[in-house]
This record gives C-alpha cells, structure tokens and sequence, in this order.
C-alpha cells in the first residue's frame, strides 16, 4: 500500500540521522503514528510534525537514539515544507462534513 | 394495542422521521459536494426508510395470504431495502477500509445476500399457493435480509468505534475536533444497538417468537430505536449548544 510523502521523508531522514536501519526506522515511525491515532499511509505534514514533536522524540529515545528531540526538530522543519495534506476522504473529513461542521 | 407494543410503534415511527431527515439533508449535503460518501449515506437511508419500507408494508408481505400480496409494491420493497443496505455497506468500504483488499468481499457477500433474499422471497409468493401464509413461504428468505442487515449494522458499528478510539488520540495531541470525535462514537453506539435489536429478534425469531407481540423483546426495541433517534440526532443534526458543549469540555481538559 502507497505511503504518505510525509511518512516516507521522515522515515528517510531517521535512517540517515540515526543508528537505526530502514526496517528499525519504518517501524518507529509507525508505532509512533498509531500512538497518534493517525495512517501511515495519509498523514498529513502538519500532522506529521505533531508526532515529530509530541511522540516521535520518546520513541527514539527508547531506542537509544542520542538528543532525539533535536533531531526531530531538524527533520519537522523540512516536513513542513512538503505540501502534502490531509485528505478529503479521510473518516474524519467525512464525518465532519456529515454533521455539517 | 398493548402500552409495550404502542411504545415499541412510537419509537418506531419516530426513528423513521430522524432517519428521513438525516437521509434528505445527506442527500442535499452530497448535492453540493459531489462526494460519494455523503451520497451512500444518504441515499441508503432514504432508500430503506422513504421507499423500501413503506412499500414493503403497502405490499402486505407477511400479514396476509400469497394470492393477496401487492406483487409490485413487493419488489419496489424488496429494491429500496436492499439497494439502501448495499449503498451502507459501499459507505463503510469507502470511508474505512479504501485500500483493504477484504473489504470488496465483504460488500459482494452483502449483494449476494440481499439479492439472494429479494429474488427468493419474490419468486416463493408467487409459486406458492393463493392461500398459503406469506409469512411462512419467504420466512427463510427474508433471513439472509436479516443477516445482511445485521452484518451491515455490525460492521457499521465496529468501523466507527474503533475509529473513535484513535480519533481519540488525535484529540489528545489537538489533531482532531471534538465534535467529530464524539459523532463516531454516536454513530458506533446508535450501530451496536441497531445489531443487539436485530440480533436479539432474529434469535427469538428462531425460537418460535415474534418480537412485536411480544413484550420484553418490543420493550427493548423500542428502548434501542429512541437510543438510536438520540445518537443520530446529535450525530447529524447536533444543536449548537451541544456542539458548545463538547468544545467546552475540550477546552477545559
């Protein structure tokens, strides 16, 4: 199933800024997504850089990754920059639009 | 009439207004958007509640003898019943499940059902005898429409619960609105009674008993439909105070 540009570019930057592989890397990620409630394959950038923030930081320090916050706040400011929203066809877009919000 | 089975009319005649009001603003909503969840939603409700049920009762389908069913308002029953389940169940795939593989079955194992019970229950009046029981000739049919509907119902139910769960946490790191939080979990709960009630009559159905005459189970019928007036309501037409109210919950936790 196709990811999220969002989940793809942070998983690429943690490969390359930490000791973890790709596998180690994909799955801290995700774990750290569905701690979020949210997709690997529809996170947005905004909401990717909340879990790069509030989630992804403890995740990697479980692991053994130095300074994780640093790092997160590296790679938040690039996600960001992606242009990569949430989906319109999301549960929570269309539930919104069903009670008229 | 008995208070039981007055209640259990009541609550009956009650859920269809909520559901037709939800059924025709979803249909206006889908108007502006062109979006087809929206569409699904609205059209399955209002083709289950304002064409498949009314013309199944004009059919008289169950209460009298086969030579006296209405053949056409039947199969006009039998179409919007079952044309409205399939749209809930395209909803369902579209909505939660996109990109799962299982879930096209899932909603071909609904068509089959829901076809297989509409052409049984057709073809079984009109081969039976003027004076047989028409209840009693399409009695096993009308089971699959059952089971599809309560398959419906359940699947329904356990897609938006879960989703509350993780809307959950997206609310907890400020990703998600409250409002919309809580409508999942209305729509799941409205779902899961829809499921017990129905699961509930098929059993006894099973048994020999037919939950309208009887008291406990259209006593709970009737508890389960006003339950499901309520949570849709506030799901799809919630009062702005309510929605002030779950945003003022929000803000203070």
């Amino acid at each position: 199933m196709a990811k999220s540009e969002a989940f793809d570019m942070v998983c690429g930057e943690i490969e390359s800024g930490t000791n973890l592989d790709r596998l180690e890397a994909r799955g801290t990620v995700r774990i750290s997504l569905k701690r979020a409630g949210l997709d690997a394959a529809s996170v947005s950038s905004a909401q990717m850089a909340v879990v790069l923030e509030r989630v992804l930081p403890m995740e990697l320090a479980s692991r053994g990754v130095a300074d994780p916050e640093a790092l997160c706040r590296e790679i938040s400011s690039r996600v960001v920059e992606l242009s990569c929203e949430a989906s319109s066809e999301s549960p929570d877009a269309v539930f919104a639009r069903l009670g008229g919000n | 009439m008995e208070s039981e089975q007055f209640f259990a009319a009541l609550s009956g005649v009650l859920l269809f207004v909520v559901s037709a009001v939800v059924g025709i603003r979803l249909l206006r909503l889908a108007r502006r958007t062109r979006q087809l969840p929206e569409f699904a939603f609205g059209f399955g409700l209002s083709s289950v509640i304002l064409l498949g049920a009314p013309a199944m009762m004009a059919g008289g389908l169950g209460r009298v003898a086969a030579g006296e069913v209405n053949l056409p308002a039947t199969a006009l029953g039998f179409a919007g019943i079952s044309v409205g389940f399939v749209a809930f169940y395209v909803f369902n795939w579209k909505v939660f499940r996109p990109n799962s593989s299982w879930a096209p079955f899932v909603v071909a194992t609904g068509v089959l059902l829901l076809g297989t019970s509409s052409v049984g229950s057709f073809l079984a009046v009109l081969n039976s005898s003027p004076e047989a029981s028409s209840l009693l000739v399409t009695q096993k049919w009308i089971v699959l429409l059952w089971i599809a509907a309560i398959g419906s119902y359940a699947w329904m139910a356990s897609e938006a619960l879960l989703e509350y769960r993780l809307s959950r946490r997206r609310l907890a790191l400020g990703l998600a609105d409250p409002t919309v939080t809580n409508r999942f979990l209305l729509w799941g709960l409205a779902n899961l009674v829809q499921t017990a009630s129905n699961g509930t009559n098929l059993v006894l159905h099973f048994q020999g008993i037919t939950p309208s005459n009887d008291a406990l189970p259209a006593t709970l019928s009737a508890i389960g439909g006003l339950c499901c007036c309520v949570a849709m309501s506030l799901a799809f037409m919630p009062p702005a105070a309510y929605l002030r109210y779950l945003r003022r919950g929000r803000e203070t936790t």
